[in-house]
């Protein structure tokens, strides 16, 4: 019984900060200011994430195996601080994958319904 | 600046023990470097008011986080469903807190006097003494100190009053 794989599914809707640290941490190794600089950019600055939420995400993550932790290495832009980078697992990749299509599921049926400015219901024509 | 960064960074640090110990074991380093880091870039980019927009949403979600990891509060989508009253309460809690800190800060920093004197001494040149006061600099000199030590008389006396030196 405890064999068994988690299913990705059941950990479905994730939280929005976890999400963003899931998409940062995407395509590349980031430490945590750099997670937070990546989602601050990624949104133009709508979307920051203070200290607390994001260690705390972090910390169900790695606690889930969605993330773990690479080895420690020095800040380029710090001479000599070390910092910890974190890394998306395989199935946290899953996971993430998930949610994305449950959202894109949610985004087609809300746009169908006309909830997205310039944007045609669907069977509208084309 | 760098004061008041340093002041904002100890007083996060300090905060950082309302999360349970394992977790601020854990991550505190990384979330008062990252705090840090915050802090000079909101200064250098609008100054002193985003200085406070940090603050502001730092301590609220210290507070809010700090009540989830210790399980007072529901954890899942927290976040987005909030209780204001709730929310108001953490928010109060955390000034509180922060008001605390500072002033103990205040309290067990000790005060660190300063003194200084000067001591004129004339210079004898063979058998002749070249006097100070006699000189148009030594005269400026002696009637600089004279005003400095004016200006300075209550702030000594105080500091005398306080510490109760006997003079």
């Amino acid at each position: 019984m405890g064999d068994q794989a988690p299913i990705p599914e059941s950990y479905l809707p994730l939280t929005p900060a976890v999400l963003d640290i899931m998409v940062a941490l995407g395509d590349e190794e980031l430490h945590g200011y750099a997670i937070m600089q990546e989602v601050r950019r990624r949104t133009a600055g709508k979307r920051r994430l203070a200290p607390g939420t994001h260690y705390r995400s972090l910390k169900q993550m790695e606690e889930r195996g969605w993330v773990v932790e690479a080895e420690e290495r020095p800040d380029p832009d710090l001479d000599d601080e070390r910092r910890r980078y974190y890394r998306l697992t395989e199935f946290g990749r899953r996971v993430a994958m998930a949610e994305v299509e449950r959202l894109e599921g949610l985004v087609d049926a809300a746009r169908s319904k006309g909830f997205i400015p310039n944007a045609r219901p669907s069977g509208a024509g084309a | 600046m760098l004061l008041l960064l340093s002041a904002s960074a100890w007083l996060y640090s300090a905060l950082l023990v309302l999360y349970p110990k394992a977790f601020w074991r854990r991550y505190g380093a990384q979330m008062r470097r990252d705090f840090r880091e915050l802090s000079r870039e909101g200064l250098r980019e609008g100054g002193a008011t985003e200085l406070v927009r940090v603050w502001a949403a730092t301590l609220s979600d210290l507070v809010l986080t700090a009540l989830m990891e210790r399980g007072i509060m529901p954890a899942r989508n927290a976040q987005k469903s909030v209780d204001p009253r709730v929310a108001a309460s953490a928010m109060v809690v955390a000034v509180v807190l922060a008001a605390v800190a500072v002033t103990g800060a205040s309290l067990w920093q000790t005060p660190i006097y300063e003194a200084s004197a000067q001591v004129w001494v004339d210079q004898e040149q063979g058998d002749q003494q070249t006097n100070l006061s006699g000189t148009v600099e030594g005269l400026q000199t002696i009637i600089l100190t004279m005003i400095h030590a004016i200006d300075s008389r209550p702030v000594a006396d105080e500091a005398i009053q306080r510490l109760g030196l006997q003079m």
